[in-house]
């Protein structure tokens, strides 16, 4: 399913400020398989998971999705793979905070050409999954942490995506949403979803569903542990 | 298309048209008529401005009398335009 | 149906997020109200005055002594009317009558109403006058503005003019001018010419002005050359003169115009860099975010074009429609007064409705365009940055 080969990003590359935030990287994961990246902060985990959802472009490498070349995409194929392919959590939500938790849901199917009604349904059962339709018409800016990340998987899984990737997701969570959020992790790969998580949370170390951790450090990866077997 | 949105509307669109309704039924040629009546009658056509005989015709622009020819006025006064 | 969606979140975003555009509508709303304002009661005016003057006569001519008009002789009548190519030649008697205590005046006009053609006028014109009655006594009709004036002053049925021999003179207030009339008749006084001479002081043989036509526009500036030599003492006023003091007096272009559009623009600009840095602040995560969940570059200006068109028109034709109430409908109270000026006798003109398209559609360009490109060159920069980096 996904294929990094040799990938590397220099931030402010030519400049005496230019920063090698991944070195060469080669990275394996087939179709719903979950793989946990684990590091300090720094290490280059988001720059990876940006990478993959096309939100930035590798200096160098390859990445290949679903046998799709999206380190070279342009703009609008790029926005088309995020819009139908990925579905993407943030440590810090991001969510637009005027706005009630269905009408976040619903901003990732705007441009689908889907009309209303259908979005709106896809919302609620995505609401559904995500166990936030009780707070369905409320404002984000109300919501408590917990509720906010659930908000935010709803908008990750709102268009069905293949691979959902996950950044820190569980950083600004106490330990009781913590486990919540694991729990539902779980049911997504049940659900046959392919993800990523880039965490340094150690209660995503000993996940049994889980299968693979790679363990990255300044920009390299330091160890790879398949771990299918616990399947 | 959210409720409040389609209320702004209506309100805009419905304040158009009856500012183009009037438009467009107004009478402007009775009241033309009527200036067009009382200048065939008397000939004069020039706007009654409220302005006071003493004003200067160009604003901002008073030249004061020259107090060696007291008597001689400024050409700048409203009455030498309208002195019979 | 797929703009559906596109408009839902379109008006959401708008209504959800209106207090970042509520500051925008209410200035521009201002702005745009105050400009169509001051345009259409110029425009107004303007059309009103040239209307008017079309039916009147193309030269005057009036006798200067010392650079200073001067009665002219009656007798000036019979020479320009054998001039080649002149027709309705007519004498004029009227003048400002100072009401020297309150330092205000009043324009008194003489008129000829044995004249079959100018009683016949002056009846349609004012409901229920009595010719007889007017006449048998000295009365006179007041414009609206004289009216309340003299009334104010108790002189509620008559007014005693002084003359130039030290005498009083009693005339009537025999009724009031229309108002709609008002424009040109709220100073002035109507009354037999002859009352109007004994009050002047004109002699039998004198006159104000003398006023006429030349049908051929063409000989127009052959005519003022043989007045001329006819006359060493002659002062021409011609129409076109007065036409284009007209539009001086009330064009677009110039004097109070060019103060206020310098007070629109530097306001306008206020609400662009305001736009603009607020597009860069606050809306920078928004337009990240949804670039980071699948919006194109594209679908992002599409949003905000129609975010700002919405707001642009809105406040555009709420500001038009505002002025065009207060000019057209409740008659610009306080800004018409810098039109008509509130010195001498205040003035209360119903406007007739003129709209300029042309002058409207460029306000709107003026308006729009600067408007559109402060909110999408920002937004545009933004999108063109990594989403990630925009969310910072």
């Amino acid at each position: 399913m996904i294929s990094v080969e040799n990938v590397s990003k220099i931030f402010n590359e030519g400049t005496p400020q230019a920063f090698e935030a991944l070195k060469s990287i080669d990275l394996e994961l087939a179709k719903g398989e979950t793989m946990i990246l684990m590091g300090v902060s720094g290490s280059g985990k988001s720059t990876l998971l940006s990478l993959i959802a096309a939100l930035d472009k590798p200096s160098s490498g390859k990445i290949v999705v679903e046998g799709e070349l999206i380190s070279k995409l342009p703009d609008l194929h790029a926005s088309a793979y995020r819009a139908k392919s990925i579905g993407f959590i943030f440590q810090h939500f991001n969510l637009l905070e005027a706005l009630s938790v269905e009408e976040n849901v619903i901003a990732p199917l705007i441009n689908s050409g889907l009309d209303i009604k259908t979005i709106k349904e896809m919302a609620a059962e995505s609401m559904q999954n995500a166990a936030i339709s009780h707070k369905a018409s409320q404002q984000v800016k109300e919501l408590s942490g917990g509720e906010k990340q659930r908000c935010a998987i709803a908008r990750a899984l709102v268009h069905e995506p293949k691979l959902i990737i996950c950044d820190e997701p569980t950083a600004n969570l106490d330990r009781e949403n913590s486990l919540k959020f694991i729990e539902i992790l779980q049911s997504l790969h049940q659900r046959g979803k392919t993800i990523i998580v880039a965490t340094h949370d150690p209660l995503f170390e000993a996940l049994t569903f889980v299968d693979k951790v790679v363990h990255m450090e300044d920009g390299n990866i330091v160890g790879a542990d398949s771990i299918s077997a616990h399947n | 298309m959210i409720k409040e949105f389609s209320i702004l509307v209506s309100i805009v669109l419905l304040l158009t048209g009856f500012v183009f309704i009037h438009y467009l039924t107004h009478n402007g040629v009775s009241s033309q008529k009527t200036l067009s009546s009382i200048s065939k009658i008397t000939e004069i056509s020039s706007p009654s401005l409220s302005v006071a005989y003493y004003e200067p015709r160009v604003l901002f622009y008073e030249k004061t009398l020259n107090p060696a020819y007291p008597q001689m006025q400024a050409m700048n006064k409203m009455d030498l335009v309208y002195e019979q | 149906m797929n703009n559906n969606a596109f408009l839902h979140f379109l008006t959401l975003l708008l209504f959800k997020q209106k207090g970042k555009h509520i500051g925008a509508v209410l200035i521009s709303v201002i702005i745009i109200f105050l400009l169509s304002s001051v345009l259409f009661i110029s425009s107004s005016l303007q059309s009103m005055l040239l209307g008017t003057l079309e039916s009147q006569s193309d030269f005057t001519v009036s006798r200067v002594q010392a650079g200073k008009a001067i009665n002219t002789p009656s007798a000036w009548m019979d020479k320009v009317l054998e001039i080649n190519g002149i027709s309705q030649v007519a004498p004029r008697i009227y003048g400002r009558y100072f009401f020297a205590p309150r330092e205000e005046s009043f324009l008194l006009v003489g008129v000829d109403l044995f004249d079959e053609q100018s009683s016949k006028e002056l009846r349609s014109l004012v409901k229920g006058l009595d010719l007889k009655s007017f006449l048998s006594t000295d009365s006179m009709l007041v414009g609206e503005g004289v009216k309340t004036f003299l009334s104010e002053h108790y002189y509620k049925e008559y007014f005693s003019f002084k003359t130039p021999q030290g005498s009083f003179k009693k005339v009537k207030i025999h009724q009031a001018l229309p108002s709609g009339t008002n424009l040109i008749a709220n100073d002035m006084i109507i009354m037999p010419i002859e009352l109007a001479r004994e009050i002047f002081g004109l002699g039998e043989d004198e006159v104000t002005d003398i006023t006429f036509n030349v049908p051929n526009d063409a000989e127009w500036d052959n005519i003022i050359g043989k007045l001329h030599l006819l006359f060493y003492d002659v002062r021409v006023v011609e129409k076109r003169e007065i036409v284009k003091a007209y539009e001086n007096l009330y064009n677009y272009k110039g004097g109070l115009f060019l103060i206020l559009y310098l007070v629109a623009m530097v306001t306008f600009m206020l609400i662009l860099y305001q736009r603009y840095s607020m597009v860069y602040s606050t809306e920078r995560k928004e337009i990240g975010i949804l670039r980071a969940v699948g919006w194109s570059i594209k679908d992002i200006l599409k949003l905000k074009f129609y975010e700002t068109a919405v707001v642009v028109l809105v406040s555009f034709v709420l500001g038009v429609i505002l002025a065009y109430l207060y000019v057209f409908i409740w008659d610009a109270p306080l800004l018409s007064q810098i039109f008509l000026g509130g010195a001498n006798l205040p003035n209360h003109v119903s406007f007739v409705p003129v709209l300029e398209f042309g002058l409207l559609g460029s306000i709107f360009l003026f308006y729009a365009i600067p408007f559109l490109a402060a909110v999408l060159i920002p937004a545009w920069k933004i999108a063109v940055t990594p989403p990630k980096e925009a969310m910072l």
